[in-house]
């Protein structure tokens, strides 16, 4: 254990310190009084007294850095405060919208890796065939499309037309099904773009010119060789964008009103309900730095040159 | 190589939407923002040839006035992050030390997130609005123009051109100015023109969310926000600014993948 190991973490740890106190000061600065926000709520015009006593109770009167500590002491323990909408606690908002959003990013990355892979390799074994021509301009389009446009069709198209769907938001797994859909189609056309230059670029190493000399088949070069030489970069991506679904579908929740953590963090933040904002950018950052540090580990897992070349360093 | 028709074509397409962004309004049919409530949801007719919203305003009006503002916001957003990351990227890459470490330290702290997260998150603090949104927008991209023109500054900083300079006693001004910006903006340039499709699908997107441009304000995402509610008995009015969207994003990077080939083969025009 080494010296690059302790360094990392401290790192890790200024970063998220960094990041804390960034959204912290962010939200302290920003227009718009939280206590105003929660008493217009009622309906009522609220006088200044009654403005002043709120703010107090909510501990908006005390000075910026006791509001910070207090703050950052409550996430050590795990309470990340209660919203200044809801009154409800911001770690249980959270850990409610979790579940959801997990199964969007996994089902996600899941089907985009099923679909890409397979296509991109398609694409290189054919390169410039109509079946590659025809699958760089639809991914074209596809990648061309805000998700939103694309969600926006989906629904005209099965709940509108077709009626295969409601147009509100389906309960249990049928739920899922079109915000997914919305994703894996922008997601693997952007991926078989990327994966077929990756492809590519492989492709036309002399390795592989190596290996077709001695007579083994494409197929097998491919999918044996150039597959397997392209999984770093392929696993760097893939893990990048779990991250980003993981921190919220926000579009997709959206259009479909799935409550996932995209869809908590759009509501607080119309409703300037700055502790849930808050508790989202935390759950950024965590999720974040947690993925790219399992990512990193599966570079040495996937590829001993770079386990090689770790150990001689370490 | 692309075909020397495709890319006048291709010319004359990015000055037509630059002149609808500027007279675009002028050829509105309509006031965009008149609304007739004996038309409202209408589905296209000759008056109004992409229908009326549900206030009987002018679709095809409402959408020339929002050229201006999706096109123009977005330009705004990269010629800015374009200056600023520049400008960061030069001081890093040419000073280097301390700077450099200070400087690259931030950006890869702002880069470890997903720029539409922090869009929101940033925009959410500061508040919905189109000037908020293009702020936010700013606060994420310069991050982009200052690795690469770092990069790009310690690559050209080691010519022996640069050296010779050096010798010959030139001031640091004059070296970054005369020797180091015009060979390493042609790479600065293509990632500007990569970027404006991104931005405007991203501030799209933010107004779609309701954190972007508010109303009055003309601005497609958020009139594609409004108009989904009403999908059923008015599908025009979804299907129109959407489709112009992806139209006008299409042709930004079509001319970006122009650009970006000629600089592969060593010219830009």
């Amino acid at each position: 254990m080494s010296n690059i190991f302790i360094k990392r973490t401290i790192a890790l740890i200024a970063t998220l310190l960094a990041i804390t106190f960034l959204t912290f000061v962010v939200s302290y600065l920003s227009p718009g009084d939280p206590a105003e926000i929660k008493l217009s709520k009622t309906g009522m015009p609220p006088s200044p007294e009654v403005i002043e006593e709120t703010r107090k109770a909510m501990g908006l009167d005390r000075p910026l850095p006791v509001q910070y500590f207090s703050w950052l002491k409550g996430i050590l323990k795990g309470d990340m405060g209660v919203s200044h909408r809801t009154g409800q606690n911001v770690s249980a908002v959270l850990g409610k919208a979790f579940p959801k959003t997990l199964t969007i990013a996994l089902s996600t990355v899941l089907l985009t890796t099923l679909i890409a892979i397979p296509i991109a390799l398609l694409c290189v074994r054919y390169t410039d065939s109509l079946f590659d021509r025809v699958i760089q301009s639809t991914t074209y389009m596809f990648v061309s499309m805000p998700s939103f446009i694309v969600g926006l069709v989906l629904l005209y198209v099965l709940a509108v037309r077709l009626h295969w769907f409601s147009v509100t938001p389906g309960q249990g797994l049928k739920g899922y099904v079109m915000p997914v859909s919305v994703l894996v189609l922008s997601m693997s056309s952007w991926y078989i773009r990327q994966m077929r230059t990756i492809f590519s670029n492989q492709w036309s190493m002399d390795y592989v010119a190596g290996l077709i000399a001695k007579g083994i088949s494409k197929r097998r070069v491919l999918h044996r060789h150039v597959l397997k030489n392209s999984l770093v970069p392929i696993i760097t991506l893939l893990g990048n964008s779990f991250a980003t679904l993981m921190v919220g579908a926000t579009i997709v929740e959206n259009i479909f009103s799935v409550p996932g953590i995209g869809h908590v963090a759009i509501e607080a933040v119309l409703n300037r309900d700055y502790p849930v904002i808050q508790g989202f950018v935390l759950w950024t950052a965590i999720i974040y730095i947690l993925i790219n540090f399992l990512i990193d580990r599966t570079y040495s897992v996937i590829d001993p040159r770079i386990r090689l070349r770790k150990g001689e360093t370490l | 190589m692309i075909h020397k028709g495709k890319r006048l074509f291709l010319i004359a397409m990015v000055f037509a939407m630059l002149w609808l962004a500027l007279f675009g309004q002028y050829l509105a049919p309509n006031d965009p923002y008149e609304t007739n409530l004996a038309m409202t949801l209408h589905k296209p007719v000759a008056q109004y040839p992409f229908g009326t919203d549900q206030l009987g305003r002018c679709i095809f009006s409402r959408l020339l006035a929002g050229v201006r503002i999706s096109v123009f916001a977005s330009v705004t957003v990269v010629l800015i992050v374009f200056v600023i990351g520049t400008c960061i990227g030069i001081f890093a890459g040419f000073l280097g030390g301390k700077v450099d470490v200070f400087l690259m330290r931030i950006t890869v702290l702002v880069q470890a997130f997903p720029a539409f997260v922090l869009a929101i998150a940033i925009a959410g603090m500061i508040g919905p609005g189109l000037k908020n949104a293009i702020l936010s927008m700013v606060l994420i991209y310069w991050t982009t123009y200052a690795r690469l023109g770092r990069s790009l500054v310690l690559q050209v900083k080691s010519q022996n051109y640069v050296k010779a300079a050096q010798l010959c006693g030139a001031g640091k001004v004059a070296i970054i100015f005369r020797y180091i910006l015009p060979n390493m903006i042609d790479a600065l340039v293509v990632t500007a023109a990569l970027d404006i499709g991104t931005v405007i699908i991203q501030l799209a997107s933010l107004s779609f969310l309701g954190l972007g441009a508010q109303p009055p304000v003309i601005e497609w995402g958020s009139m594609i926000n409004a108009s989904r509610q009403y999908m059923q008995v008015a599908p025009w009015y979804v299907f129109f600014p959407s489709l112009i969207l992806f139209v006008i994003v299409v042709l930004h990077n079509k001319m970006a993948d122009y650009l970006n080939e000629g600089l592969e083969e060593g010219k830009v025009i």
